[in-house]
């Protein structure tokens, strides 16, 4: 028994003595490069074309910044929000995060991002479009770099317009600037064709927040008072329902119907018009025997052509470690003069210079759309925007399938707004 | 005072247990019912607000209709579940050909993981490419949007979740059918009983105790419906498949609103309880108590 234990006691020892040299040297090595880098992470929700082009970003940067060592994490769509959020609560939040800015709000208006406006040059902060630095945004404190703005555009299938005659005098395909002209050739690819006329995420966001958005603009609503609070202007509210169940009611467009099967429907060529964000750029050019063509929303008579945008945005979340908050920041303001290559995803930059660049502006198509970007309406600066905006999906479709009229629907979202 | 020492024992043993049971189960569970009288943003602390949730939720329509979506749903699956697996587990019990292949067959679905299920489910029903709309329109008939159409979309979850789970209860039906002595069917037989005689005399009551698992588990299963709607249709269209573990889960974690969630999951805890009560009650006898 004696013996048994000494020999465990000495197998011990020595082992203990071989590894102890690789101890002292491995905490060495982890000291030197703590010194010498700042590893930060940063969570992203971007898979696909998206994904990939942040990936390269993120490798140029580590590459061409000896001292900072940025690691992305990401994060299924569906889940991102949820793992961010108990990330926060459970105080492992990343140095950086990707935040629409229709969400900033909830978070931002419970302390639990950084502020950032001391932190950085106001030659920096103004070279954004107004209408989206404004939303990152909160209380009068800057709490993200916008990254990009998605705004919902129109799409048209050249070739099925062509089919329906819907051509000027040159040949050229008739793209419509007001909703009624939409319409009115909407009806002529669907009597003519047997087509869809216009084709869209007829459900959900698509549906009850964008194309909602814009066209309450156009009407002239407004979702703010003077005094920043959700406000429903029913007038408005009620005349934009009316406008999205035109199409519907005369058979032109079909719903509700889903975003995959919108997608396919005019993919396949069997629509001539369709309402989607720019995102799908990265998908439309790489399509064979696809023609089509994009251009900013129609506009109601009398209003410019409003349009409803999100953004993805840079956020840190709130942690007292300032140096690292510094590499955060010195990662977001070299990103922000990055989203040129961003924008070939489809997404249009916000920082003007990149806007104005001619790199920019030689990719295909940017200058079809590029006003769309000005004309983008966010979400408003509202905590408790994201339940409201919930409630515009479920609105819309109970206003489609004739559960309630138009004016009821006016009526609900007010109601929705006051509740918040 | 060997009899002291067992006992000790007894709980040393059971111990491991009770600690494991408390720190996951019941701290949590009295945790959430403290959170109920409690408004919680879970980003900032929690602010008591008494009975105010319970409050909320008794005036609050959407509330009421989650739930009746999923006593909908409840009624939709519970009867062709237990049936079908009932059904089909009696089927291959009995010496058809290719017994051993069928009954992998009718469990093999069951393995699947849920979000397989349903976009393998939502491929097929998808309203203008989906091969059940196809045939359909082939034959001449008007395509249904099955996941679209509110009068259809929680018709087609419930077909989607048949087929998902009833391979469960069909195993459970299936072992409960081996222990049934032959010599009852054997005598039946020599009596001159024809197969369903034996169906309704023999088999169905020898099941009476697997009937009531296998429908109280059911239940429990059906109610707390979740998944296949938040996947397929995510409450659309216009709420119209919106259940209340859905609403739950919308409320706590989008809309900051954890407190108000809890309530409704205690007060939903409470109607399953005595549902499964019920249920207990009337489908065993005295005897069995």
């Amino acid at each position: 028994m004696k013996t048994r234990s000494s020999t465990t006691l000495l197998i011990v020892v020595v082992l203990g003595l071989l590894a102890a040299p690789n101890l002292v040297a491995s905490g060495e090595s982890e000291q030197a490069s703590q010194a010498g880098t700042q590893t930060l992470s940063i969570w992203t929700l971007f898979t696909g074309g998206e994904g990939s082009i942040m990936a390269d970003l993120i490798a140029e940067f580590n590459a061409t910044h000896p001292d900072i060592e940025v690691q992305e994490q990401v994060i299924e769509w569906a889940q991102y929000y949820n793992r961010l959020l108990t990330s926060l609560v459970g105080g492992t939040a990343p140095d950086i995060a990707i935040m629409h800015l229709a969400v900033l709000p909830d978070y931002a208006s419970r302390g639990v991002l950084t502020p950032i406006d001391d932190t950085l040059s106001t030659e920096f902060r103004d070279l954004f479009l107004d209408n989206i630095i404004e939303k990152a945004h909160y209380d009068g404190n800057l709490y993200a770099i916008p990254i990009d703005t998605h705004p919902l555009v129109l799409y048209y299938n050249r070739s099925v317009l062509r089919e329906a005659n819907l051509v000027d005098a040159d040949g050229n395909v008739l793209v419509p600037t007001t909703w009624e002209e939409l319409y009115r050739y909407a009806a002529q690819v669907r009597a003519t064709t047997g087509k869809h006329g216009i084709t869209m995420e007829a459900m959900g966001a698509t549906l009850g927040e964008r194309w909602f958005t814009a066209l309450y603009a156009q009407h002239g609503g407004t979702l703010t008072d003077d005094a920043g609070a959700l406000t429903v202007d029913t007038a408005a509210a009620q005349r934009a329902y009316e406008t999205i169940l035109a199409p519907f009611g005369s058979g032109i467009a079909e719903g509700p119907m889903t975003y995959d099967d919108a997608e396919a429907l005019f993919q396949s060529n069997q629509s001539a018009f369709h309402l989607n964000g720019v995102w799908v750029m990265a998908v439309y050019p790489n399509l064979e025997g696809f023609e089509f063509g994009v251009t900013q929303l129609p506009a109601v008579a009398g209003s410019s052509p409003l349009t409803w945008g999100d953004s993805h945005s840079l956020v840190f979340p709130a942690s007292n470690d300032t140096a690292r908050l510094e590499a955060a920041l010195t990662f977001g303001q070299w990103f922000s003069n990055r989203t040129m290559e961003w924008a070939a995803a489809g997404h249009l930059p916000v920082n003007e210079t990149v806007l104005a660049s001619a790199d920019f502006l030689s990719l295909p198509m940017r200058q079809d759309y590029i006003t769309a970007g000005q004309n983008a309406v966010l979400a408003p600066s509202t905590q408790g925007w994201s339940r409201v905006r919930e409630e515009m999906w479920e609105i819309a479709e109970a206003a489609l399938l004739g559960d309630i009229t138009p004016a009821a629907a006016a009526q609900r979202l007010a109601a929705a707004a006051e509740d918040n | 005072m060997k009899s002291a020492r067992t006992t000790v024992n007894g709980y040393l043993f059971f111990l491991p247990f009770f600690v494991a049971f408390v720190v996951v189960r019941l701290a949590p569970f009295g945790h959430s019912i403290w959170l109920t009288f409690h408004q919680w943003e879970i980003l900032s602390p929690p602010v008591f607000v008494g009975l105010e949730n319970y409050a909320t939720l008794l005036t609050t329509p959407r509330f009421w209709t989650s739930l009746r979506n999923t006593f909908y749903f409840t009624a939709l699956t519970v009867p062709p579940l237990v049936l079908v697996g009932f059904l089909v587990a009696v089927l291959v019990n009995s010496p058809v050909l290719g017994k051993a292949l069928l009954r992998a067959l009718f469990f093999l679905p069951n393995i699947l993981s849920i979000s397989v299920v349903c976009i393998t489910w939502m491929l097929l029903l998808n309203n203008s490419f989906g091969f059940v709309n196809r045939i359909l329109t082939t034959i001449g008939l008007r395509q249904v949007g099955w996941l679209t159409d509110p009068a259809v979309a929680m018709v087609s979850i419930g077909i989607t979740t048949i087929w998902w789970t009833v391979g469960f209860n069909f195993l459970i039906y299936l072992a409960s059918l081996q222990p049934i002595p032959s010599s009852l069917y054997e005598a039946a037989q020599i009596d001159g009983a024809k197969r369903w005689h034996t169906l309704v005399f023999i088999t169905i009551p020898m099941l009476r105790k697997t009937h009531a698992v296998v429908i109280v588990l059911q239940l429990l299963a059906s109610l707390q419906i979740f998944g296949q709607v938040y996947i397929m249709t995510a409450g659309g269209p216009a709420g119209h498949t919106r259940v209340i573990i859905q609403y739950i889960y919308e409320e706590g974690f989008r809309h900051f609103n954890m407190g108000y969630a809890q309530a409704m999951a205690i007060v939903f805890f409470l109607f399953m309880l005595g549902i499964a009560y019920l249920q207990i009650r009337l489908t065993t006898t005295a005897e069995d108590r």
